[in-house]
């Protein structure tokens, strides 16, 4: 709770320095806010204090707190990595950060609402500046159409997600988590009217973070929005709405499991073909990490399905830590998109990176080795988590998200090819700005990725 | 409808007690969607019909119409509009509290402090920013 | 401890060592990672087992890890080291690359990697060390290696890759078996049935016979030999390549004995095919360097098929003839390369008389032929006789036929030494050996012929661990 305020409070703040015209303030005091917020979250959970005693809509436990924590880690990351971008516009410097930190707002109550109106408020406080952010670059029209697809399409999920709630409310009788959760243990059956509301919020759930057959819209919205936006989409909304993925199904329907099972793990095996066949042929680099990303939705959607009820908070640090993998990788591509910089977004830009900085090259082909899930890299061991927990119940479906690993490890390795490769233009070689901000960025998220498959072994 | 929910129910087995009881609702809304379909298509046909250059003109408080509507709009123009919606539909949370004022004692009056706080500072916000300035 | 620290500390600091005193540097740290392991040899007791990391329990993400060695390892150990230096040494001339500090940072984290395979005793770490060997590998054939190489090196590693993601299944699927404890003695004591055990050893038998490269998966293997750079052809074939059979001989068979049954004529058979196929290739080639590729091929395809035979002697010549074909594989590739380097070529056709230019080459170069086509008093003897022995005990037919191995590799080993070294005089200058040159020669030679005089030195060091192999592969396969 003493996250949240900071953070609202923060966002303000930066929306009001702004008017000074000086970027550099902005960066620093949103920057304080977001450390700030981080403490109060460690604070909180450490000590086990509640504000407001009688509050009883948002409740920061352990998942929450980790989730939660790390989607501040990521927003901050990304505002220093995308700093430049954000700001390139002095009269809406405050603005675009302030947006990010409010819509982060939306992500820290997702992952911690006890009932649907929370819930139903995180998911559009957190949607709608996103919306406004993916139009970011209002000069481009990919952009604004990256804008006003997501913002239809979201629209729709949103709407569906209400009715699905209110079915719930229509067999359950209430929007309290555990209410509904004992509403639905202590009947003897249970009327199709909640099947069918559960349904219609997965799919909502489905759509938001970009699972087959709900993706259609994340290649051209991530093509589309600016590096930055598109890093804040794949790693905190993801991270948010899976949290509420976990609250809601693996814990309040998790006795009708037989119901919505079967779907998400359809839905698990679809996107990761359609993810990974689709990333075959792309030529751009943020179309190739949208296919990508729904590819790993895919992999971590099989976490999802894959509890036992005993080990509830096993396999949430599955999905956690799989995240954090994923997160760290999209940040370190970001940064480098941000670097080179380009309107095209052509992966040719993409070639002899490794020749000009080969630094960045370490950083670059660390995180795509961390995406295709090559050891020692902290993809590896999320996969490694994942996979042996769900091969106890779906040998099959474990042989297939293997193979589709194999078919993976096709175009991440062109990736990486094109990377290391010379420029084709040997004379032609411009350098590469890279700002100390950017430099923490990739080292913060580079060092984690490398050791962070390690602790594992460790704790 | 109807139909689903048996196949629904046949197929997780379930009873279906719970969905009958949602027969009257549909029956409403089905005379409802009925009715004002009908109204919508029946009226044209029935009535009698006639023509004139006058009447058939945009109907515009009495006065000759002059000139053209389709003309482009300032983009300000949009901007006030949407935030004299967003500040108009703030009041209507302001009933609720009006109607509930003395159950609510003293940490009703401290929430909507907050809220009208909250939107204050919007509207500060909007003014420096200069959303409301016409000619800029 | 200081095992594994070592390579992984050399990797490193060779980012930061000036370049004009790189190459020296990695040569020495080669040489104290050699010190190391014979430090850990002088103290080893024969069967012994030596522990250096251990977890002792479960974390709390389910992982446990262990490592350490037994007399078989510790040979592997040695050879790794061994081979490392070698491979140094052999390119130290070369000034472009051994001045590389990638290239030395590359070759010591190929050196961890390997290490951490043969020292892990815990499944997952195999499996993290197995695929951590492939990116330096892969990384110093691409940036040292030929042209056109891309395409060729693509293949190469999704080849790999998906064979090790066939192990990862299979290693998942051990693992709900004794509920996610990878722990190697937790593993061998497990019982399956027959069915699971085939589902298991399916995905460690694809994984292996991709990077062994047994008879039908083996076709990344010769363009990918030839297009990357001596380095990485000789990292492939001395070592990368006894990671594969090492895992049947650590993993596969012990953990699958059940289905020992079903695998034991595949892989013989697939390593008979391997073995003359190869062969026959190899005769009909012209680059140096593909003969070489396809009569490695050839020859672990013996080595592979003799380890399907449960009896002391086929474990004992198996482990030493990998040792031998980690020598003879980096003798062969840098004779191939000395040509190509001096002369820009390898195409045996178009060389010829480089015997009279050069006759120090010519006889370093005899020598290392006479070991690879396995002559008496060189380790390649012992090691094949015993193979051979084994297989025409266990089936007369399968010796018989596997037994033409001898012949073959005469023909075309002989046939490349021949065309290169004599024939028709040739108007191109060749200067002969340089110091070192001849010193990695005399290395590989030395130890080819000690090991052949007196291979007791090695047989005894690994006996013991081969033996305890034995036994749990056969209690369980009865």
């Amino acid at each position: 709770m003493i996250a949240l305020i900071t953070l609202f409070v923060t966002g303000l703040i930066t929306l009001f320095v702004a008017f000074t015209r000086k970027p550099l303030l902005v960066g620093i005091i949103a920057t304080i806010g977001l450390i700030g917020g981080l403490f109060g979250l460690m604070y909180e959970s450490r000590y086990g204090i509640r504000l407001f005693p009688d509050y009883h809509g948002l409740n920061f436990d352990t998942t929450a707190v980790m989730f939660s924590f790390i989607c501040i880690i990521f927003t901050t990351l990304l505002v220093w990595t995308g700093f430049k971008p954000l700001t390139e516009n002095e009269n809406h410097a405050g603005d675009h950060i302030a947006l990010m930190i409010f819509s982060l707002c939306g992500a820290l109550i997702m992952t911690s609402f006890t009932d649907f109106f929370m819930f139903f408020l995180g998911l559009e406080i957190l949607s709608i500046p996103v919306y406004v952010l993916a139009g970011m670059k209002k000069s481009d029209a990919l952009s604004s159409e990256a804008s006003l697809k997501y913002f239809l399409t979201g629209s729709f999920a949103t709407g569906i997600l209400l009715f699905g709630i209110a079915w719930i409310y229509g067999s359950t009788g209430s929007f309290d988590l555990l209410e509904i959760k004992n509403a639905i243990l202590n009947s003897t059956h249970n009327s199709s009217l909640l099947y069918v509301g559960v349904l219609l919020v997965l799919a909502s759930f489905l759509f938001k973070i970009g699972a087959v057959p709900y993706h259609f819209w994340s290649p051209d919205v991530y093509a589309g929005s600016p590096a930055t936006i598109m890093g804040f989409m794949a790693s905190v909304v993801k991270i948010a709405a899976f949290a509420a993925i976990l609250r809601l199904f693996t814990d309040t329907f998790d006795s009708i499991s037989g119901v919505w099972g079967p779907l998400v793990l359809g839905v698990s095996v679809l996107s990761m073909f359609v993810g990974n066949l689709s990333a075959i042929k792309q030529t751009r680099v943020r179309r190739l990490l949208a296919y990508s990303s729904i590819a790993h939705v895919g992999y971590a959607l099989l976490a999802v399905v894959t509890f036992d009820s005993v080990e509830t908070t096993t396999y949430h640090y599955n999905v956690y830590y799989y995240l954090l993998a994923y997160g760290l990788a999209t940040i370190i591509l970001i940064t480098a998109e941000n670097i080179i910089n380009d309107e095209s977004d052509d992966i040719e830009n993409w070639v002899g990176i490794a020749r000009k900085n080969p630094i960045l090259g370490l950083f670059i082909i660390m995180a795509i080795l961390s995406l295709a899930g090559v050891p020692p890299m902290m993809g590896f061991f999320g996969k490694y988590l994942i996979f042996s927990q769900a091969i106890y119940d779906y040998p099959y479906i474990v042989a297939i998200a293997l193979l589709n690993s194999g078919i993976g490890i096709y175009y991440y390795l062109k990736l990486i090819v094109k990377v290391l490769r010379k420029p084709y233009e040997a004379p032609k070689f411009d350098k590469l700005i890279i700002c100390s901000l950017q430099w923490i960025v990739l080292i913060i998220s580079g060092v984690l990725l490398l050791i962070g498959g390690f602790l594992l072994l460790l704790f | 409808m109807l139909i689903y929910f048996n196949f629904a129910s046949q197929f997780l087995g379930k009873d279906m007690s719970s969905t009958v009881d949602y027969i009257p609702v549909i029956i409403q809304a089905a005379v409802a969607v009925g009715f004002s379909l009908a109204t919508v298509f029946l009226v044209p046909k029935l009535g009698p019909k006639l023509h004139s250059r006058k009447k058939d003109m945009n109907f515009e408080c009495g006065l000759e119409p002059e000139g053209n509507a389709r003309f482009p709009i300032s983009i300000r123009y949009f901007v006030v509009a949407i935030l004299f919606v967003l500040f108009d539909v703030e009041v209507i949370f302001f009933y609720p509290y009006a109607v509930n004022f003395n159950a609510l004692q003293l940490n009703g009056l401290f929430a909507v402090l907050i809220f009208v706080g909250f939107f204050l500072t919007g509207f500060i916000y909007i003014l420096k920013k200069g959303a409301l300035e016409w000619d800029k | 401890m200081e095992l594994l620290i070592l390579p992984l500390a050399l990797s490193l600091v060779s980012l930061i060592i000036p370049k004009s005193t790189r190459r020296f540097a990695a040569l020495l740290g080669a040489l104290a990672s050699i010190v190391i392991a014979v430090v850990h040899l002088t103290s080893f007791h024969a069967g012994a087992f030596v522990e250096l990391f251990s977890s002792n329990h479960q974390t709390f993400f389910r992982m446990t890890y262990q490592m350490g060695y037994d007399g078989l390892g510790l040979a592997m150990i040695l050879l790794t080291n061994v081979i490392v230096f070698v491979i140094l040494l052999a390119n130290f001339e070369n000034v472009n690359i051994a001045s590389n500090k990638m290239f030395n940072s590359m070759v010591f984290l190929m050196q961890f990697a390997l290490l951490g395979v043969f020292t892990s005793f815990d499944l997952i770490l195999f499996y993290i060390f197995w695929e951590l060997s492939l990116i330096p590998v892969f990384l110093i054939a691409f940036w040292f290696g030929e042209k056109d190489r891309k395409r060729t090196l693509l293949i190469f590693f999704i080849y790999t890759f998906i064979g090790s993601l066939a192990m990862l299944f299979s290693i998942f699927y051990i693992g709900t078996l004794t509920t996610g404890n990878y722990d190697y003695q937790t593993l061998v004591d497990i019982e399956m049935n027959t069915k699971t055990a085939l589902v298991v050893c399916m995905g460690f038998f694809f994984a292996f016979a991709v990077k062994i490269p047994l008879f039908p998966f083996h076709t990344w293997q010769p363009e990918t030999y030839t297009k990357s750079p001596m380095a990485g052809t000789m990292l492939l074939s001395g070592l990368m390549l006894k990671m594969a059979l090492f895992g049947i001989l650590r993993w596969m068979l012990p953990l699958t004995p059940e289905a020992y049954h079903c695998y034991k004529y595949v892989i013989i058979v697939l390593g008979l095919i391997g073995v003359i196929y190869a062969a026959v290739i190899a005769m009909k080639q012209n680059d140096l360097k593909k003969i070489f590729a396809y009569a490695s091929i050839s020859h672990v395809g013996l080595i592979a098929a003799g380890l399907m035979i449960l009896s002391i002697d086929a474990f004992t010549g198996a482990v030493v003839q990998m040792v031998n074909h980690a020598f003879v594989a980096v003798g062969l590739f840098l004779a191939a390369d000395i040509i190509d380097r001096r002369l820009g070529r390898r195409d045996i056709q178009t060389l010829g008389g480089i015997a009279v230019k050069a006759p120090k080459f010519a006889f370093w170069f005899a020598v290392i032929c006479f070991a690879a086509v396995s002559v008496p008093l060189t380790s390649g003897f012992i090691g094949e006789f015993l193979l051979i022995k084994e297989l025409f005990t266990d089936n007369a037919w399968i010796g018989v036929l596997i037994g033409t191995t001898l012949i073959l590799a005469c023909v075309y080993t002989f046939r490349a030494y021949q065309l290169s070294m004599y024939g028709k005089e040739s108007s191109f200058n060749f200067n002969d050996l340089t110091i070192t040159e001849i010193i990695t020669f005399a290395i590989i030679s030395i130890i080819v012929v000690v090991f052949g005089i007196y291979p007791q030195l090695l047989i005894d060091l690994v006996k013991p661990s081969l033996e305890t192999i034995l036994m749990t592969i056969k209690e369980s396969s009865i």
